[in-house]
């Protein structure tokens, strides 16, 4: 079962809603945690005991902990953590680990192929997170429905935003499970324009990129013009998509009177690859940061230390250290990212292209002020060249995340570059007559493609961009109600380059009667395009 | 400004419950409204004919979306009409046959042409079938079309084809017969689609803006394709590449079927089996097919599967319903050799077909006189039985053995195709 789709929409949630309104407090948790499994079991019944057996395994290990002196839980933390990613590299890489041994070695070994089960790398992370914050004695001793809750809660268990224990299980503890009007105005709308963002927006500019795709993965060459389209238009088709999803995720939260953690904050607007990261899968970013790159660099940092290497990465310390200290954990966290996105090459292209992007973009913040001392000229020019190198350098390693082969990454991005020549549709020289030969001696080819593909496809671009680009996004908008533990900075305050700000800074959403009009027509759209029902991009992770 | 704006959210003083409650229910009312215009105005267009809304002259008559999505739309139509005939076939016959078409003997009117694009004849099947739950037909006339009894490796599709195409859930009975328990479910969820879908919405205001309009392709509430889209492409770009664009389409197809070799000629069996156990009189049709295919079949070596075909359709028909009338008119004759206009010619259009494999329907008005009796010529179509199918193959190679001395020129143009396909 689909959020977008017609059973959640009007059956499983107005159900849930009621339940969880109507029974006493404890009951309405339990009717949570038997909703969520129900949600799960609408995908695959068979891998329900998969999630059920993996929360009982960790509520017992946790409270093991818990019931042990803080010193002595290494040992129950790490069979806990093994049996955890076990699972996991079962699952999710067996089967890769098996082709790449048989690519590499041209042994036949076989292995059937094993169906992800959905949600394993969102639940597993959680429930990592919190042992290793009762090791460290960050975590209390949990009561079962609290801890079940923080793990299968529907909003968040199938693709994110990944919570942590910390903000979640005091909330369930405290939560009235109620009705109220704010939450259910204010959830509704970030449900609604989650659903238009992926239903309209998402879906609408995926099915002009695909066919693309599908040719640069049966080795078609991809001209300059199409292979930007595709690049460009995958870009915004996922932050549309995750985007959607997460606002989604939060407004139904929000609805049961829950608040998630945000996901996302314009991250099309960055001008630099480290804010970008900032701003986009921010949960992923806060549990790469805190659980794998800084226990990586810190130990970095020691093993230094330990040598009597005490120069920093900083611009009077040396590059060895920024090497070692910055550079080597980005790129492994980098790698563990681009492996827990997919089991597949192109998603390693993926992670290690983003960890070459933030190490340069690292040692460029260090190194800068070396040559380039004038801040104010230094933000006058990067903040619009930034904004464009960022986008483009995160919309090639998702043009790997998307290609079906490495190779078909590889054909986009050579297209890219010009590598495979520029072609029009030659619909246009017989209506402009002369065209080619005047373009020839750039050349730009014309050949039968049809125009409507190409007009579509840079039709929906653009307008996404401005989207992406222009005005403050959902959280913002609906700032003064909070929808999201974690919040942005208000739209005023928002330092991004924000063209016509003016004309949006007063578009605070409040509970008026063309706000009503507005979100209705905004859900009218996405109900309408319910028919059509596509999954999320993250539900494969 | 900026310094009034506080980093982080603030406990404001929230508005009252029921400035959110008057939100809310605003918002309801103008969602429930929207969609209630939305679903009047599929309803009243209705664009696929699945409401059987009766339509306005000069603004919702014509359904182009129909011809797009007729998995759907027939499947509902045929529920409705109660026709004396029931065209079954593919494409060809879909264009081909049009049951307003004054060749019909009052005896068979009214006609419903239940042929579907693409269709393989187990799609006809269960066509037939589910048409039969409602229906009472004196007659079924079936096309049987060789190539189209041709099982090929099928291509993946996205959603919005799967919708279209999907149609067995759909259907009043599963393909044997039995009650669909997914009836319901799927009949719902056509609903759905057909009111409260951006295909529709877009779809609806395409027809109200296409009335009238002689380039677009319509479907009849007869259920025919009119053939605008080959009339349309024909004067455009002119009927010798209409013709070579089919041949291309379809010549790789017919080689590629060559590595398995499967034909459906069992459903095609069942289909007069069950026409007859209903009370219809049946018909069979192998309807005739432009040189350029019956040259392709030829240097692909696939001549003889077609003969095969041929005579196994005739003893399993006649050994279904002995009472069958099985009329061939495929083979060399002036409606199937027409000479080719020049490449680029625009102005000089084909009599008989649109290319080779659709046939105009001033062609199906002649064979459908040729089989109720009416005067024709003699030569024109012959009845098949078992005692007389072997002589018509013969006679089949014989007049392609003539032609291919004849015309060195198409076997050539068709030899050139065919070498492309074989690279």
């Amino acid at each position: 079962m689909l959020f977008n789709s017609y059973a959640f929409i009007f059956a499983f949630l107005p159900v849930v809603l009621c339940g969880c309104f109507l029974l006493p407090r404890v009951a309405a948790q339990y009717w949570l945690i038997a909703a969520s499994l129900g949600f799960y079991a609408s995908w695959s019944l068979r891998y329900l005991p998969l999630l059920v057996g993996s929360i009982l395994f960790n509520f017992l290990i946790a409270r093991l902990m818990a019931g042990t002196p803080e010193g002595r839980r290494g040992a129950l933390m790490a069979i806990g953590i093994a049996v955890d990613i076990g699972l996991l590299a079962y699952y999710k890489y067996t089967n890769f680990l098996v082709d790449t041994v048989n690519l590499l070695s041209g042994s036949q070994f076989f292995v059937s192929q094993i169906l992800l089960p959905l949600g394993i790398s969102f639940y597993t992370f959680q429930q990592i997170t919190l042992l290793v914050d009762l090791s460290g004695g960050a975590a209390g001793k949990p009561r079962l429905r609290d801890f079940g809750l923080f793990v299968v809660f529907f909003p968040h268990l199938i693709a994110g935003p990944i919570v942590h224990h910390s903000e979640m299980i005091p909330q369930f503890a405290r939560a009235r499970y109620r009705f109220e009007w704010e939450n259910m105005a204010v959830g509704a709308t970030l449900f609604t324009v989650g659903l238009f963002k992926k239903a309209v927006l998402a879906d609408g500019v995926a099915a002009n990129v695909l066919p693309i795709y599908m040719d640069a993965d049966h080795g078609h060459a991809i001209t300059l013009i199409y292979a930007w389209g595709a690049c460009l238009g995958f870009a915004l088709q996922m932050y549309f998509d995750f985007s959607g999803y997460s606002d989604m995720a939060l407004g139904l939260a929000r609805m049961l009177g829950l608040k998630l953690p945000m996901n996302f904050n314009s991250p099309l607007k960055s001008s630099a690859i480290i804010d970008y990261w900032a701003c986009w899968h921010i949960t992923l970013t806060r549990f790469l940061t805190a659980y794998v790159y800084n226990p990586m660099a810190m130990r970095l940092v020691r093993w230094r230390h330990a040598r009597g290497w005490r120069r920093g990465p900083g611009p009077r310390g040396t590059v060895g250290a920024a090497v070692s200290v910055i550079a080597a954990p980005t790129m492994a966290t980098m790698f563990l990212s681009g492996l827990w996105h997919g089991a597949g090459f192109t998603y390693l292209v993926f992670g290690l292209l983003h960890g070459c992007y933030l190490s340069i973009n690292h040692f460029w913040r260090l190194y800068r002020p070396r040559f380039w001392r004038n801040e104010a000229s230094h933000a006058r020019v990067m903040r619009p060249v930034g904004l464009v190198l960022t986008f483009v350098a995160a919309a090639v390693a998702l043009t790997y995340f998307h290609a079906g082969t490495v190779a078909g990454g590889n054909d986009i991005v050579a297209g890219m570059a010009g590598l495979h020549g520029i072609a029009l549709p030659d619909v246009i020289d017989s209506r402009m007559h002369g065209l080619a030969a005047r373009l020839a001696h750039l050349g730009i080819v014309f050949l039968p493609l049809p125009l409507p593909v190409l007009l579509a496809l840079y039709g929906w671009i653009l307008p996404l961009l401005a989207i992406a680009l222009v005005p403050p996004n959902m959280l913002q908008v609906l700032f003064k109600y909070a929808p999201a533990i974690t919040m942005p900075l208000p739209y005023q305050r928002d330092p991004r380059i924000q063209p016509l700000r003016g004309l949006f800074e007063r578009l605070a959403w409040r509970p008026s009667a063309g706000w009503a009009v507005a979100v209705a027509a905004l859900s009218l759209c996405g109900i309408l395009a319910l028919n059509q029902v596509t999954s999320f991009l993250y539900w494969q992770f | 400004m900026d310094g009034a704006v506080p980093d982080t959210p603030v406990e404001a003083s929230p508005p009252a419950a029921h400035r959110m409650a008057r939100y809310l229910a605003i918002w309801a009312v103008s969602l429930v409204l929207m969609l209630t215009a939305i679903v009047a105005l599929c309803v009243l267009v209705d664009p696929y004919r699945a409401f059987g809304t009766p339509g306005i002259a000069g603004l919702t008559l014509q359904k182009p979306a129909a011809v797009r999505w007729s998995r759907l739309s027939k499947a509902y139509m045929v529920q409705r009409v109660h026709p004396a005939t029931l065209l079954l076939g593919s494409s060809s016959a879909d264009v081909g046959f049009n049951p307003d078409g004054p060749a019909w003997p009052a005896s068979f009117r009214p006609v419903f042409n239940l042929a579907i694009d693409g269709a393989l004849p187990d799609t006809n099947l269960h066509y037939l079938r589910h048409a039969l739950v409602s229906a009472t037909p004196a007659h079924v006339v079936i096309e049987a079309n060789f190539i189209e009894s041709m099982v090929l490796p099928s291509a993946p599709m996205d959603a919005a084809a799967h919708t279209q195409f999907d149609f067995a859930p759909r259907m009043r009975v599963t393909v044997n017969g039995l009650p669909n328990p997914g009836y319901f479910g799927a009949h719902v969820a056509d609903i759905v689609f057909a009111t409260l879908s951006v295909t529709s919405l877009s779809d609806s205001i395409d027809t109200l803006l296409h009335q009238g309009d002689p380039s677009e392709v319509y479907e009849t509430a007869s259920g025919w394709n009119d053939g605008g889209a080959l009339r349309r492409w024909a004067a455009n770009d002119g009927f010798y590449r209409l013709m070579m664009n089919k041949d291309q389409a379809k010549i790789p197809q017919y080689a590629a079927w060559r590595r398995d070799k499967v034909l459906q000629i069992a459903p095609v069996v069942e289909m007069v089996r069950v026409a007859r156990a209903h009370g219809a009189a049946v018909t069979l049709v192998i309807p005739p097919n432009y040189v350029d295919e019956m040259e392709a079949l030829r240097q692909l070596g696939i001549d003889a599967d077609y003969d095969a075909w041929k005579s196994a359709l005739v003893a399993g028909v006649e050994a279904a319903d002995a009472n069958a009338a099985i009329w061939d008119f495929s083979g060399y004759a002036p409606y199937t050799t027409e000479a080719l206009p020049a490449p680029g010619d625009v102005s000089h259009r084909l009599r008989f077909v649109w290319e080779s494999v659709h046939f105009q329907s001033g062609l199906g008005d002649l064979m459908i006189a040729r089989m109720t009796g009416a005067a024709t010529p003699a030569d024109f179509g012959v009845r098949l039985t078992t005692a007389n199918v072997a002589a018509r193959i013969m006679s089949y190679h014989a007049g392609q053995a003539a032609w291919v001395r004849d015309h060195p020129g198409d076997v050539a143009r068709v030899a050139a195709m065919v070498r492309d396909v074989q690279k």
